[in-house]
């Protein structure tokens, strides 16, 4: 119902249930106030927002009172600005004159208000009331003498991010925030704290003392660290990033402290081209390691063809660098053997292809799993992996939605993981597959289907509910109850989790979530929200441009125009790129960015066959574990340096600014993919980002500005194909899911008695900091979980070295012990630096097994 | 005069289930379980006149009405019996000696506002009064009077005894929800008032204990009875505490209206030591001082309002002429800084700093703006606050400047308190 009200003079008209601060918002007319935020629960304590309502006698609260037919409202009269300069006056007096040395200053609202409404002298000269000094986390510092206690820190960690970190003790003008017993504030939200707190009470320790906030120019950007793509600003000293905010525009105006605190120093690391000569590197001018790049690459895939060459790439790139590869590698080295799956890729047949493309095409929009009544996590543990999902998934939980989770991790915070199924990956792979073989069964009974999925769907017998009962350990009750719950949601949330993509069972996942979908949607159930996490980084631009050798991949690959694509033969993946490589019949491998050497499944394979290839070239930020025995090394700038645009993870495209490097803006990447055009006498016609940007955007009809910039400042244009729904041909079953098989590789339990579980690097393991960051301010030590109940009967206390042992080779590192672990499974993530997965993964099983032993001191 | 409150405290084991029955107890719950309607005791309730009996004064009839009736699903009634307004001891007369009295009090009304569980939200220092609540409640559940199926009747009705710990502001109505909900003790915000939103988010009334032990003699005997108690718009009987220099401190039950000389003079024994009158805060230290000037005033609601003042929860402090009203100001300022709950700005910083102010005026280390300046801080403070905590801490404070700025001005002049004896005493406390 709309209501007419008056603020200052000025007629308004907002909807019932609008609080006067709103309705004043939106009329253009300013209400200072401390304590409101309009991501957090309305407070009403600082008493900063008193404006006088014609007919009440006492002030009124703008932010807490909701208005009413004819309310005439005054933010500006002698009474207002009365008892504003009164409260100001009160909130300063027992407020430290810090501004000299406060990190606040220039954008405090203490400060601004005190300057706009308040005394221009206080008048209190008693002694203030001071707080002792106290460390509560590694990346917030505490000054609480300059708290006005507006509670924002407090609501935002109750309400925003569930980890309940920080809490108000004592009372009166001896309350202070703090953290409980033994806690600190460290969640992967925790920085956000900073940019909430409108004083200097709670402030930026990586920020600390570096530049004033006057200084510093702010620049629209985009996080390029997780496939969720926040935007953010970058504020900048003489065009370096002195620190990352959030930016509004998006899902929500919070970012992680992943990409809040990730960007590191970035100017260590090695920066200068090498060449390796009998084993001994030796530095050489850019020119001279381009050279015998772009030499070596002509020769070979002269002697021996296309199919000799390839590159591996990572998806910490822009779409620019990772679209020129692909068209550089297919159209003038004219070999498909691209791939930025380089831990446990295999060739996908066509139908798994199109799985893959109609997952991509029901991708749903991150913030969309806010509105729904169940939430699913399927092997994930999103605040940990790509944490805005999991603020999104919490404040669907705290609005009642229900959450069951699938995995071998319980998902953190506590509230997201509701249900939980402890399951390894492929036990979960089964659930999941026989789950959506009941809705499928349901929906193909129905009578609904316009089609006859039924006798295909009940020939997959490996997933009927009781087999799949044995095999994962969990009662048909259970399952039966499981069914029941996806049908009756009106609006599930499906999260996929990005260690799925690392399986051979993805495909079958994918399968399994669209039949999931259709069938409820077959059945009248509801919508569903599908948000499969995909991988690292700009993975959705990876899948989006063809970074892999599938046999047709989207337009942009082949010659250029889609019509081309259909043709194109299928190039190697990363596995078969090192079976070539053993063979020696991949001679060339161009390595963009990744590490296959500390990351292939298959370590001792791996290495044998990198080895083995005649030339191996490097291109990347630092020099990494491949580097180490690469031919050639050329250095490129960090990915907060060059421009260019991402794709997020539901399909938004948005640009980078990058900040000023002595390397230029210009990926440096660029110069090596027109050196290698040249080797057929063609030269690259895309130059840099921009121009590589023009194509990709022709090629594939974006309609979005074409201006880098421009895109950067907006808040990014949906540019990929959406279906609502995925069509009830999904309900039917796949051939490759006839042959699907999980959970009968057989595996050898009596020496190997625990599952090894692992995931994308956690983002509260501090793991992820970029390798030539300058933080210190957590310990990064690798460390590897295991659940309370086997740690004891092998008598393992938290912080003991264990030795994990597979049949493929150990990893020694410290042990944590952890009540969110299914028993009977080890967990080390992937990231750390010498405990690395794939000592103890092999060449191929799906899962691995390993023991355990506890190290003696 | 015939005491309605008071009745059973003189009996012997006046608290025993025994006792109350003997003297025709529960008799009442009987009579309405026995087919009076809801409605109507409602209504009688309103036309009695009953006004809260806590502080506030809002008419309880009034109170019961906002409780909407469509609404399914369960409501509660609170019985507050925090009794924190200091000055105050009242409510721990029934509590300790006639329990049974409230707890009548408690069913009937939970009967007319179909209440099925009620809370006694008791001060935690009532130790004594805790227990022999806890006693009661089970005497009255064996003999059938509270638990399931009251007397046959369908009625079922459990009480809580729930204790506080020590916090002043879990007095006041919401605070003392979030307190019985487990949570920090912090006022809510209003609207919405606990009537529509109150515990757990349910329908809530909150009644003080002086109230409720009104309920059985009101139902019993009717709204017009009560009504010729008293006077008009100030119906009843009131237990005035009455506590500082006079030579017999006490409770005493009295019809409302009666003049403050009378309560002083020919019931509380006059000033001891045959002194006199400096000052009165007629309902306890939330309510204005008053001056000897308004020896005749009627201690009602009404009247007392009238003279700038109020009733508030009844509880007579006396101050006699050796009392420094800087320091009667100071040391309930103290008070209400300490219990404050520190939520809102201006009662959170603003008290300290009148305290201090307050201090320097009493060890002579103020400056005469200070006066001034500490009716500017108190009107910062009073009605800007999220609860009314606000505006009752700074009334000792505006109250006895206004009365007595003479005093305030000859502390500032004379460097300190100009009772030899409170300068003493306040060189040893100063912070």
């Amino acid at each position: 119902m709309a209501l007419n009200i008056k603020i200052d003079g000025k007629e308004v008209v907002v909807e019932q249930g609008t609080t006067i601060l709103q309705a004043a918002s939106a009329a253009g007319v300013h209400v200072p106030h401390l304590c409101y935020h309009s991501e957090l629960s309305i407070k009403g304590s600082c008493r900063v927002c008193l404006v006088e309502v014609e007919g009440t006698p006492k002030l009124q609260p703008a932010c807490s009172t909701t208005v009413c037919e004819g309310m005439v409202v005054r933010t500006d009269s002698p009474a207002v600005r009365e008892a504003r300069r009164g409260v100001l006056e009160l909130l300063t007096m027992n407020h430290p004159l810090d501004c000299p040395v406060c990190d606040k200053g220039g954008e405090c609202k203490l400060q601004d208000y005190v300057f706009m409404y308040g005394r221009g002298k206080g008048r209190f000269t008693f002694e203030k009331r001071t707080f002792p000094k106290e460390d509560i986390g590694p990346f917030v510092v505490r000054d609480m003498n300059r708290c006005v206690h507006c509670t924002r820190c407090v609501r935002f960690t109750c309400e925003v991010s569930l980890s309940e970190d920080v809490g108000v003790f004592g009372r009166g003008d001896h309350t202070s925030i703090g953290t409980y017993l033994g806690r600190e504030l460290r969640n992967p939200f925790s920085g956000n704290v900073t940019e909430l707190c409108p004083v200097g009470a709670l402030t930026d320790r990586v920020f600390r003392f570096k530049a004033r906030v006057w200084e510093l120019e702010k620049v629209p950007s985009v996080c390029p660290l997780c496939p969720v793509g926040c935007l953010t600003e970058l504020q900048l000293d003489s065009g370096r990033i002195a620190r990352i905010r959030g930016r509004e525009g998006g899902a929500s105006p919070w970012i992680c402290d992943l990409g809040r605190f990730g960007f590191g120093a970035d100017h260590s690391g090695q920066r200068r081209p090498f060449i390796r000569e009998e084993g001994t590197e030796l530095d050489v001018p850019w020119d001279v390691a381009l050279g015998m790049v772009t030499g070596r690459f002509r020769v070979i895939s002269k002697e021996s063809g296309p199919d000799s060459v390839g590159v591996l790439c990572t998806t910490l790139a822009t779409n620019e660098e990772l679209f020129g590869l692909q068209h550089v590698f297919r159209n003038v080295l004219k070999s498909n053997n691209i791939d930025f799956r380089v831990r446990t890729a295999r060739p996908a047949s066509r139908e798994e292809e199109e799985v893959l493309s109609a997952a991509l095409q029901a991708q749903g929009r991150v913030n969309e799993i806010e509105e729904c009544d169940s939430v699913l996590l399927f092997c994930c543990d999103p605040c940990e992996e790509t944490p805005l999902v999991g603020l999104h998934v919490g404040r669907a939980v705290a609005s009642g939605a229900r959450a069951i989770s699938v995995g071998p991790m319980r998902p953190t915070p506590r509230p997201l993981s509701g249900d939980w199924l402890p399951a390894t990956l492929e036990q979960g792979v089964l659930l999941l597959a026989s789950l959506s073989r009941e809705l499928g069964l349901k929906a193909a009974r129905s009578g609904k289907m316009k089609s006859d999925s039924l006798k295909g769907l009940e020939e997959l017998r490996q997933f009927s509910l009781e087999r799949v009962s044995q095999l994962a350990g969990a009662k048909p009750e259970k399952l039966r109850s499981l069914v029941e719950a996806l049908l009756s949601s009106k609006k599930l949330g499906l999260v996929v989790g990005a260690e799925v993509f690392e399986s051979p069972f993805v495909y079958l996942v994918l399968s399994s979530v669209l039949r999931l979908s259709a069938a409820r949607a077959v059945l009248g159930a509801g919508e569903t929200v599908v948000l499969s996490l995909l991988g690292e980084g700009n993975v959705r631009g990876a899948l989006e441009l063809g970074a892999f050798p599938a046999s047709s991949c989207g337009p942009g690959a082949g010659n250029g125009e889609p019509k081309d694509i259909e043709h194109t033969a299928a190039g190697k993946s990363m596995n078969q790129m090192i079976e070539a490589a053993k063979e020696g019949q991949l001679r060339a491998l161009l390595v963009f960015g990744t590490d296959p050497l500390a990351e292939y499944g298959d370590r001792e394979a791996g290495e044998e066959a990198l080895r083995k290839i005649e030339f191996l070239a490097v291109v990347s930020e630092s020099v990494n574990a491949t580097a180490g025995i690469a031919d050639v090394y050329l250095p490129l700038q960090s990915i907060y340096e060059r421009e260019g645009t991402v794709m997020t993870l539901d399909g938004i495209l948005r640009a980078l600014s990058p900040q000023r490097s002595d390397l230029g803006k210009r990926s440096l990447l660029f110069d090596v993919l027109d050196s290698l055009s040249q080797t057929t006498g063609e030269g690259f016609s895309l130059k840099d980002a921009a121009s590589t940007f023009r194509e990709m955007r022709r090629l594939h009809g974006w309609d979005c500005p074409e201006d880098l910039e421009q895109l950067a400042a907006g808040s990014g244009v949906e540019v990929c194909a959406k279906v609502a729904k995925p069509s009830e041909d999904w309900i039917a079953s796949r051939h490759f899911e006839r042959d699907s098989r999980p959970g009968e590789t057989g595996l050898d339990t009596s020496d190997f008695p625990f599952y090894f579980a692992t995931g994308p690097a956690r983002v509260s393991s501090w793991v992820w900091a970029r390798p030539f960051s300058d933080h210190q301010l957590v310990p990064r030590e690798d460390f590897a979980e295991i659940s309370t109940s086997d740690a004891k009967a092998l008598g393992i206390v938290d912080g003991d070295s264990v030795e994990i042992e597979s049949a493929s080779g150990s990893v020694r590192v410290r042990a944590v012990l952890s009540e969110n672990l299914m028993p009977g499974t080890v967990f080390l993530s992937r990231g750390f630096r010498e405990a690395r997965v794939n000592f103890l993964t092999g060449g191929g099983e799906p899962t691995t097994k390993v023991r355990l032993r506890k190290l003696d001191a | 005069m015939e005491k309605i409150l008071l009745k059973n405290i003189d009996n012997p084991n006046s608290e025993s289930i025994d006792a109350y029955v003997s003297q025709g107890g529960y008799g009442t719950l009987k009579k309405v379980l026995g087919g009076i309607k809801q409605a109507d005791i409602t209504d009688t309730v309103k036309q009695s006149g009953l006004r809260g009996r806590g502080g506030a004064g809002f008419p309880t009839g009034l109170k019961w009405s906002f409780v909407p009736k469509d609404v399914p699903g369960p409501r509660y009634l609170c019985c507050n019996a925090d009794e924190g307004e200091p000055g105050t001891f009242k409510d721990r007369v029934i509590i300790e000696n006639d329990p049974h009295l409230l707890l009548e009090g408690i069913a009937i009304s939970c009967y007319a506002l179909s209440v099925e569980t009620a809370y006694i939200y008791i001060r935690g220092e009532f130790v004594l009064g805790a227990e022999r609540l806890a006693v009661a409640i089970s005497e009255a559940e064996a003999r059938g009077f509270l638990g399931s199926n009251i007397l046959g009747s369908g009625f079922n009705l459990k009480i809580h005894v729930h204790r506080g710990a020590g916090s002043y502001i879990c007095g006041e109505e919401t605070a003392l929800l979030e307190s019985l909900e487990g949570k920090r003790g912090l006022p809510r915000l209003k609207p919405p008032f606990p009537a529509s939103v109150g515990l757990y988010g349910r329908p809530t009334v909150i009644n003080n204990v002086e109230t409720l032990a009104n309920i059985p003699a009101i139902v019993a005997r009717g709204a017009e009875w009560f009504a010729s108690i008293g006077t008009k718009g100030n119906t009843g009987t009131k237990l005035f505490a009455i506590s500082g220099h006079v030579e017999k401190p006490g409770v005493y039950e009295l019809p409302l209206g009666v003049s403050l000389r009378e309560l002083l003079y020919e019931h509380a024994g006059g000033i001891r030591g045959g002194r006199k009158l400096k000052a009165v805060m007629p309902g306890g230290s939330s309510t204005p001082v008053i001056t000897p000037e308004h020896l005749d005033v009627a201690l009602d609601f009404d009247s007392l309002e009238a003279v700038g003042s109020m009733l508030g929860s009844g509880a007579v402090i006396v101050m006699d002429e050796t009392t420094c009203m800087v320091e009667v100001a100071l040391k309930l300022t103290r008070f209400y800084r300490h219990e404050s709950c520190g939520q809102c700005t201006p009662c959170r910083e603003g008290l300290g700093w009148i305290e201090q102010l307050l201090q320097g005026l009493e060890s002579g280390t103020a400056s005469s703006g200070d006066i001034e300046l500490l009716l500017d801080i108190a009107s910062s403070i009073s009605g800007n606050t999220l609860c009314p905590m606000g505006d009752a801490a700074v009334i000792p404070v505006e109250s006895t400047i206004a009365r007595f700025r003479d005093e305030y001005e000859l502390h500032a002049k004379q460097g300190g308190c100009p009772f030899a004896r409170s300068r003493a005493r306040a060189a040893q406390e100063a912070p």
